[in-house]
């Protein structure tokens, strides 16, 4: 197991490299130049010049083979590429363009907002998404089947930039609940991780939190509502075709209520499936989501990278998607050393109790589905023995699988 | 908006004007032929951290701005615009010596005679700054982390990168202390957002509003707009290394094909201006003499046919090679292209709405015997890169927005090189012209250079060198709960006059 950790950190490397490698050469295709798109009209020749020699936008991108001709080697390896790997191995991303101030910096202050909203989005978006997808599997064909299923469809379609400007017409102006945009108040500072729901409860500060809960509100709902939709619409079918299981008959037949067959049965197969949606949806959402954070100037990091793009400030662009290929690297790692560890896991447990079954969590949460469960694993003790066991009926299960994800990220 | 007025210039406008006034200096006076100026200064003047403001404070800062090897004078702070305004930093710096006469006095050389002197000293960019704050922040001096420190009517409080910078009143400013104590600046990037937060009272004024909120703005009780003065010019430019773009005749077919008062009037709305010069009418050189080209599609096709193409201009040729950054060609001489009418991708503030803008130009010079394909070269940053190449070859959109008021950053800035084609400005050449704004730039007497602008104007309008589309007010919409807020057609608006109506 020792070494099949080290080996798989090893690989991760090459990964990694080959992600600087392919951001590099793509920001490098566009054409535009970061100069004159931060000088803008007014560049003068002799301006572009010299800010191009102080970010080495002058040196060729990878190699110098002009320096390598003359017999200049350590020209050669004068490089765009290779100077910012040499930073890079020193923990540092350089300094944004147009800004000055260093990537990491920025980043610090707006990889947590989009975090809080990644994660406030997604829990609403299970609570409610959850339960509605079973429940119109378990009246299929019924009304509120239709109408749940109509809403969906709504709400899979739903531009986001349109419902997030009703939410601001409604709340924000006519209702006047709900501030129009931003993060918190000015008046309020209860920063210390820049998860502000975070640290104003750290703080014990109830006013600043329930500020930074007003403000996140429509942000999070407007997030939540495609893959609320998607997850209801993956639940039903996902129930509907484990309805269908001779099992389900079997249990059935066996005279148990249709509540226990539904919950303890039915849902904890269906629910591999939704629980890969779940974790694909998280994945993205943690990227950044650029028009939620343009509606609601939420200074996340979807509309920043995006500014940046367009700014061709690269520094930035290569910090936000290293950073992004890292998580997806990251939990990649932890899913598949979680198959190492389930694998040892399941092959010891029974799998055909019923009831209270102590078993029924780690074998639920190790099956393959998703990293989620890594989210599951990381935050709880999720061995047949451990804590959650004790808890670990019903639909408590996959909730806490889920919880403990929003913990564990 | 510019954050705040932290800083004070030596000199600045005058409100709601691009006129110099004494700011820091109590009055700049040159010599007879205008090399030495002999600033005195405002006496007890103090920064925000309480560092005296003196000569030594203002050779400090100059010092920085135009000396390489000054260890304050980061080469990521840039600086451009010491470069562009004074002619280049070390020995290229058209200010040869800044010079202590006592503690209140500084006197600036000058290399040779500048008469937009005064104009160029009252930009933001040669506020004066706190020499202890930029010793003590270093490199961060300017940025979020290091903040800045002026001796402006605000001080710097905070600044979260993309969310809001927040700064309050300076009770002891040499001009009175503000009448509110504190301004949260906020960036809403959304437009429709940022109109319905101002309309929640979430914010009290904001710029660039699109134009269904103007409408909107305008039938709201609650609030007002006002209009920061045009000091921009919207423009179709030529490409003269297009072949029949050389033929005069063509140049003013185009002119005659375009319905500019209906641009104007549909896409500018009410805040645009028909523009008949290069210079706005607020700016002085602007020409009223000038007969704008009638609206006339029948004289366009006339004047095409007398050119040659009596069935239309559908197709061009490239007149010679054109290359790109890296040297290779992209269009070679003898080619022949569609006629391509250039948009641009983003809207400015001289540009409200570029692709709409383009397409009913379009259609004006469909219907007067051109057949034009819209083209869009690609993003922003693409576009102007392939402008500066001189590579948009057809008809393009573009404007400038002016620095300073003077003259010579509008007509000087675009053609005071023309004696070669200029690469930049769609390879155009016109040595008459260059000699005349290069003459202007030096000459003293302000009555003089009003002089040499007005025929300069002329000069490219009997040229057809370029057709000058609009003037564009920037509007501004506020609560009325907000009064007093001071737009400037340059730099940074005045806060110290706003009031707070409850």
């Amino acid at each position: 197991m020792g070494r099949y950790i080290l080996r798989r950190l090893i690989s991760v490397l090459p990964t990694l490299l080959g992600v600087t490698f392919v951001i590099f050469m793509f920001q490098r295709l566009i054409p535009g130049d970061p100069a004159v798109a931060m000088l803008g009209e007014h560049a003068t020749q002799e301006n572009v010049e010299r800010i191009r020699e102080q970010f080495g936008l002058n040196r060729p991108a990878f190699l110098d083979r002009e320096a390598l001709h003359q017999g200049d080697l350590k020209g050669f390896f004068d490089s765009q590429y290779l100077r910012y790997l040499g930073r890079l191995v020193q923990f540092d991303l350089g300094n944004s363009i147009h800004r000055r101030i260093p990537v990491t910096a920025t980043l610090a202050e707006r990889f947590p907002a989009t975090i809080e909203l990644a994660l406030l989005s997604m829990l609403i978006a299970v609570a409610i998404g959850l339960p509605v997808g079973i429940l119109s599997a378990s009246r299929r064909n019924s009304l509120l089947d239709g109408i749940t299923m109509i809403g969906s469809l709504i709400g899979v379609s739903m531009p986001i930039f349109w419902l997030g400007l009703m939410e601001i017409m409604l709340f924000g102006v006519l209702l006047q609940w709900l501030p129009t945009g931003g993060r918190q108040s000015i008046a309020f500072n209860a920063d210390i991780t820049h998860l502000l729901l975070v640290d104003s409860l750290l703080k014990g500060n109830l006013p600043a939190f329930g500020n930074a809960l007003k403000h996140i509100a429509m942000p999070a709902v407007a997030l939540a509502t495609i893959p609320m939709a998607i997850i209801a619409r993956m639940t039903r079918s996902s129930m509907l075709d484990v309805l269908q299981e001779d099992y389900i008959r079997t249990a059935k037949a066996k005279g148990l209520a249709q509540r226990i067959v539904l919950y303890r049965h039915a849902l904890k197969n269906a629910f591999l499936p939704v629980i890969t949606i779940i974790g694909i949806q998280i994945g993205s959402l943690l990227a950044g989501a650029v028009l939620t954070e343009t509606i609601f100037a939420w200074p996340g990091i979807g509309k920043w990278v995006y500014d940046a793009i367009l700014a061709r400030d690269y520094p930035i662009v290569q910090g936000v998607t290293l950073l992004i290929a890292i998580i997806f690297v990251v939990v990649n790692l932890l899913v598949d050393l979680s198959y190492a560890l389930l694998d040892h896991a399941s092959s010891t447990i029974e799998v055909q109790q019923h009831g209270r079954d102590t078993g029924y969590c780690g074998r639920f949460c190790g099956a393959r589905a998703s990293f989620v469960m890594v989210g599951c694993l990381a935050a709880f003790d999720c061995q047949p023995d451990g804590a959650l066991g004790h808890v670990c009926g019903g639909v408590v299960c996959p909730f806490r699988c889920v919880g403990a994800l929003f913990l564990a990220v | 908006m510019s954050p705040g007025r932290f800083w004070r210039p030596l000199y600045q406008y005058e409100l709601g004007s691009t006129k110099p006034i004494p700011a820091l200096a109590e009055e700049c006076l040159p010599n007879s032929d205008a090399t030495v100026w002999t600033c005195k200064l405002r006496k007890n003047v103090k920064f925000h951290d309480g560092t005296p403001f003196n000569a030594d404070a203002v050779i400090f800062n100059f010092e920085r701005w135009r000396f390489t090897t000054n260890p304050y004078h980061y080469p990521s702070q840039v600086f451009e615009y010491y470069e562009a305004m004074w002619g280049g930093f070390d020995d290229a710096s058209m200010i040869k010596q800044v010079k202590k006469i006592d503690d209140l006095t500084v006197e600036f050389t000058l290399t040779e005679p500048m008469a937009p002197f005064l104009a160029n000293l009252a930009m933001d960019m040669f506020a004066i700054s706190s020499p202890e704050a930029i010793k003590k922040a270093g490199e961060n001096y300017g940025t979020p982390t290091g903040g800045c420190v002026g001796t402006g009517p605000f001080k710097f409080v905070e600044w979260v990168e993309g969310d809001h910078i927040t700064v309050e009143a300076n009770a002891d400013y040499w001009g009175g202390k503000p009448k509110i104590d504190q301004i949260v600046f906020r960036v809403i990037p959304d437009d429709s957002a940022r109109f319905l937060a101002l309309k929640a009272g979430d914010i009290h004024g904001l710029e660039q509003a699109v134009v269904e909120d103007l409408a909107a703005a305008e039938n709201d009780p609650n609030l007002y707009i006002i209009t920061r003065p045009a000091l921009n010019t919207s423009y179709l430019a030529f490409n003269y290394k297009i072949k029949e773009f050389q033929d005069i005749r063509v140049r003013e077919a185009v002119a005659h094909a375009l319905d500019k008062e209906g641009l104007i009037k549909n896409f500018f709305g009410k805040y645009g201006t028909v523009a008949t010069n290069l210079l706005p009418p607020m700016v002085w050189g602007h020409n009223d003499a000038i007969q704008d080209w009638k609206y006339d599609p029948e004289l366009s096709k006339k004047l095409l046919a007398e050119a040659g193409f009596p069935n239309g201009l559908s197709e061009v040729t490239v007149a010679e090679d054109v290359t790109d950054a890296d040297g290779k060609v992209v269009f070679k001489a003898g080619d022949k292209i569609p006629l391509r009418l250039y948009y641009m991708p983003v809207t400015r503030f001289y540009f409200p709405a570029a692709k709409e803008i383009a397409e009913a130009a379009a259609a004006n010079l469909n219907a007067a015997g051109f057949k034009v394909e819209l083209y869009l070269e690609g993003d922003w940053p693409t576009y102007l890169g392939a402008r500066r190449e001189g590579r948009l070859m057809g008809l393009y959109f573009l404007g400038w927005g002016g620095d300073n008021g003077d003259p010579d950053n509008f007509t000087g800035y675009f053609f005071g090189g023309a004696d070669q084609p200029i690469k930049r400005e769609g390879w155009y050449k016109n040595p008459e012209l260059a000699a005349l704004l290069k003459k202007a730039l030096v000459t003293p007497d302000q009555a003089a250079r009003e002089q040499m602008y007005k025929q300069a104007e002329q000069i490219m309008h009997d040229d057809v060198m370029r057709i000058w589309l609009g003037h564009n007010n920037t509007p501004l919409i506020f609560s009325k709960k907000i009064k007093g807020y001071g737009a400037q057609p340059v730099g940074a608006d005045y806060f110290e006059y706003i009031e707070f109506v409850p």
